[in-house]
């Protein structure tokens, strides 16, 4: 035993030799380490402006308490709950967390706290050991345009996105990333880029001043500026024309592409966000029946209705189904179409001998049905394609889905028997397809500008705040391939609907234009869905613009004067006070959304 | 009397004083202003009480004491239960009352008791001491409880408590086979405690310095947290203490070492007085073990007091070198005091009793 004790006691003296004599330089430079603290400086994350500079998302202080429970007074718990507005049992439970996690360290025990409270604790903080306080950055959005599923929340890494290699390294616990929509899909740009800062402490562990006058340190660098294509005036419109509805605007510049407004309804608020989001709020937002969070703009497919006859007219010019000119340019209307006996497949008027643009200015289901009945489903979906339809566009929105463009192995899948009635059915854009906002909205800018597909994108050009450096985004629309004699017919057809046809109450005064409304049949005998494409001017247009409103009827009565007053909107800068105007704005207020059932 | 013993009592009351002194600052800028002195009365106050402790328990018997050991044992074991109902939770357990400025802990009376208790029972099972149902058993029964009772709240405490009753019991002449037994449960029970915190776990890792529960959330919660960080502080302290130290109140490291008047005495001890200082520190540890053993215990007049000197001498000698262990990263970190030197209140008075126990004994010694 007494060897025992001597080996130990040997051991224990060899240590402190070691320690304090042969080990000294090293621990020596450690110590100088010691005094200094090593922080990590958070770069400004990047502001996002509208496309006349309006300021969208930036940045404010947040507030935040930390406890050190080693040093924690128990008896002030009362005192800090005052401070705070919570009860004892709060502090005490929040005193509990960060001692299980680290009682000699801080632990960010309160988030968010106003202002007022932040500068109580702060003239108390003498008598509070072991309370400190933080401010970071939240992001705020002054802009009277919520935007929320255009610009996008941002929210915590997760950790598992912190092991994820887009990640890994460069984020630490308690980072912010955007999740959505501009937030998401430019994070690397906003960010910014962490700096380090060397302070050093005093023996309490208070920061006194930077080490070597700051010489060592790397300063972080903020991130870029985003300029959008958005117009908030435009888009604060849209908003406030969805009450009592659920669909989605997107409005995108006719020739560039740039998305002048982009809008699903119901959003939410992107401030319970902005923080770091409430339990509560969460549950709330995530489990609202009309989800709010679902960016109905870029993912709700639904058929395109009428909206469709301009594709299928385009189609049937260029396969030759039909000829602008000669013999074979009309199709005989009776109020339905012979095939079925004229009881499947009706027309909603008689409208006599129709070639393209009668067809398309009076919607004419008959004309559109032969077109189907002629039409061999390959092309059809070629066709589509060629629109961006089916597809997933090229754009900054990551929240998309790529819609239904059917083929016949689809409907081969889909049914046991189909044949020329089911696919006649896609000549009036009804039946098995789909279709989202943003897909409708490159089309009809495609129509509007004689045949260039363009690429949506919110953003038009990002500019790093210190540097100046400047990233512009400007993607080439894509050619067409149709001959442009074919897009003038039916862009003179889309004119004849605003004009003549089921657009006329969505006429923009003294602008001519082209549109066209549609009507999509809702499942579970709700009510139709009201769909509407218009281009504006009709001569080089600026603007192209898709509504759809779920549930509220046809395309005249809810989505066109949306439309064609955020159109107008656009165009001239502001609403005048016209009847006209006054008159759509009653129509686009007073369409509502069927609700839908409780499930 | 043995006077060496009285002595390094004396003496490690003095350099307490002074090192608390010194590493008492930040707490009582905390808690009371920055009136270092009141804390430093209040030190003196409870060094004074267990020197008192020392005289008094000098003068008793210890066969009285032994008499009313069971007793003792049991009425602390129910305070022990008592507190932790009622108790007040102090660094993260609830180990104590309150009784004016004093906290009390059970546990300290329970140590003290347990050993003298032990002692009581190893004379009494002599004739058969080789029968592990008879003998070993009861003894084990009593010492479980405590230690499980203790081990609740307080590890670390609890473990020092088993092994040193283990010691004794081998100094019983309890086989050493019997000794494995409850030996390898108490691993196996320590391997458990680990896995079930992440707390524990993340200690035993900051020691090794790797990831053992990688897979676990422990190290991503505790990377460089409490453990590795005391380590690393107590590391620095020793560094610049050198060879001869600072100099008596010029710490540095008291204000980057958690709670330096307590569990890290050692480490301030070793910065403001160097190596000398350090080993002077062992060395009086080292003369109160060899005078406990050679001298007190074996010069015992009966069997008990044999028993009751080596169990008192383990106990102390064996926080001693814990608490230089850990503080000088030998162990893993724990917070266990340095006897009659670290900031403390009961555990002083305990250390002061053991002492006056091993101090009569002596005085009873057979020429």
């Amino acid at each position: 035993m007494l060897v025992v004790i001597f080996v130990s006691l040997g051991l224990l003296a060899g240590r402190l030799f070691e320690l304090q004599v042969i080990g000294r330089g090293d621990a020596q430079e450690v110590s100088r380490g010691n005094a200094l603290r090593t922080l990590t400086v958070m770069p400004a994350r990047g502001a996002i402006y509208d496309r006349h500079g309006v300021l969208m998302v930036h940045n404010e202080p947040s507030f935040s308490v930390t406890l050190t429970p080693r040093y924690f007074d128990n008896g002030k718990v009362t005192l800090l709950a005052e401070h705070l507005g919570v009860t004892d049992s709060v502090v005490l439970a929040r005193l509990a967390e960060a001692r299980a996690w680290a009682s000699y360290r801080p632990s960010l025990s309160f988030r968010n706290v106003s202002y007022d409270q932040y500068s109580h604790i702060q003239e108390d903080l003498f008598r509070l050991p072991g309370v400190a306080e933080i401010v970071s950055q939240k992001r705020r959005y002054p802009s009277e345009a919520r935007a929320s599923h255009a610009l996008g929340y941002i929210d915590e890494i997760r950790r598992d996105e912190l092991e994820d290699s887009l990640y890994s390294g460069r984020y630490r616990q308690g980072d912010i990333v955007g999740r959505t929509g501009v937030e998401r899909a430019y994070e690397a740009r906003l960010r910014g880029i962490p700096g380090k800062a060397q302070r050093v402490v005093n023996v309490y562990g208070l920061e006194v001043k930077p080490y070597a006058d700051g010489q060592g340190d790397e300063p972080a660098v903020s991130g870029y500026d985003i300029h959008l294509a958005m117009d908030a005036g435009v888009q604060a419109l849209a908003e406030s024309l969805f009450v009592n509805k659920r669909g989605a605007a997107v409005a995108i510049d006719a020739q560039t592409g740039g998305i002048i407004a982009l809008f699903s309804a119901p959003d939410y608020d992107l401030n319970i966000f902005s923080g770091g989001i409430v339990q509560k709020d969460w549950v709330a937002v995530n489990t609202h029946p009309d989800k709010p969070l679902y960016n109905r703009a870029s993912m709700n497919q639904m058929p395109p209705g009428s909206t469709w006859k301009g594709l299928v007219a385009l189609m049937s010019l260029d396969t030759g189904l039909i000829d602008s000119v000669g013999p074979n340019s009309t199709v005989y209307c009776a109020g339905y179409h012979p095939l079925g006996g004229g009881r499947i497949f009706r027309c909603l008027g008689q409208h006599g001998q129709q070639d393209v643009v009668h067809a398309i200015q009076n919607s004419c289901n008959s004309f559109f049905f032969e077109m189907g009945r002629r039409m061999e489903i390959g092309t059809f979906r070629r066709y589509a394609n060629m629109f961006g339809f089916g597809m997933h566009a090229p754009t900054d929105i990551r929240e998309q889905t790529p819609g239904l463009i059917p083929d016949s192995s689809y409907f081969n899948r889909a049914y046991v028997h189909w044949g020329v009635g089911t696919v006649m059915n896609l000549g009036i854009g009804q039946g098995d397809m789909g279709v989202t906002p943003l897909q409708l909205a490159r089309y009809i800018a495609a129509i509007g500008n004689g045949g260039y597909l363009p690429e949506p994108r919110l953003v038009d050009y990002l500019a790093h705040p210190a540097t100046g450096d400047t990233v512009h985004i400007a993607p080439e629309p894509t050619r067409i391939p149709i001959d442009t004699a074919f897009f003038n017919i039916v862009r003179y057809g889309f004119r004849r609907v605003m004009e003549n046809g089921s657009g006329r109450m969505a006429q923009i005064p003294g602008i001519p234009t082209g549109g066209k409304t549609g009507t999509a049949q809702a499942p579970g005998g709700m009510e139709d869905h009201s769909v509407f494409v218009m281009f504006a001017p009709y001569d080089n247009p600026r603007i192209a613009v898709a509504v759809q409103c779920e549930n509220a009827g046809g395309g005249s009565l809810c989505a066109a004067p949306i439309a064609s007053l955020m159109a107008e909107r656009y165009l001239k800068g502001h609403l005048p006070d016209s009847p006209q105007v006054r008159l759509r704005l009653n129509r686009a207020l007073t369409a509502k959304s069927e609700p839908l059932p409780p499930r | 009397m043995d006077r060496y013993v009285l002595w390094v009592a004396l003496v490690l009351g003095a350099i307490g004083t002074l090192a608390v002194y010194s590493a008492i600052g930040y707490l009582a800028q905390v808690k009371a202003a920055g009136d270092t002195e009141m804390f430093l009365v209040r030190h003196v106050t409870r060094l004074g009480v267990a020197l008192v402790a020392l005289a008094v328990f000098s003068m008793v018997d210890y066969r009285f004491l032994a008499r009313w050991s069971r007793i003792m044992l049991l009425g602390s074991l129910a305070l022990l239960v008592l507190v932790r109902i009622f108790g007040v939770t102090l660094g993260g357990a609830t180990r104590a009352f309150h009784l004016g400025t004093l906290s009390v802990q059970p546990s300290d009376f329970a140590k003290v008791a347990l050993v003298l208790y032990v002692g009581v029972l190893l004379v009494r099972k002599q004739g058969y001491i080789e029968n592990f149902q008879r003998a070993v058993l009861p003894i084990f029964i009593w010492v479980v409880a405590t230690v499980v009772l203790i081990g609740l709240e307080d590890v670390s405490t609890a473990g020092l408590v088993l092994v040193a009753t283990m010691l004794m019991c081998y100094v019983g002449r309890v086989r050493l086979a019997h000794l494995l037994w409850p030996g390898g449960t108490c691993v196996v029970l320590a391997v458990l405690m680990l896995v079930g915190s992440p707390q524990r776990a993340a200690r035993v890792e900051a020691y090794l310095g790797v990831d053992l529960f990688a897979a676990s959330e422990t190290t991503e919660l505790f990377n460089d947290s409490d453990e590795r960080y005391q380590a690393r502080q107590a590391r620095i302290a020793f560094a610049m203490g050198g060879l001869t130290g600072r100099g008596p109140g010029k710490s540095v490291q008291r204000d980057f070492l958690p709670a330096p008047y307590n569990d890290f005495i050692f480490a301030i001890v070793a910065e403001e007085y160097g190596l000398l200082g350090a080993l002077a520190l062992l060395g009086l540890f080292s003369i109160l073990m060899l005078r406990g053993f050679l001298r007190i215990a074996r010069a015992a007049p009966d069997p008990l007091g044999l028993f009751e000197a080596a169990g008192c001498t383990i106990l102390i000698s064996l926080y001693g070198f814990v608490h230089a262990g850990v503080a000088s990263g030998v162990l893993p970190v724990t917070g266990l005091p340095l006897p009659l030197v670290s900031y403390g209140g009961t555990s002083m008075v305990a250390a002061g009793a053991m002492i006056g126990i091993l101090l009569n004994i002596s005085r009873q010694a057979h020429r």
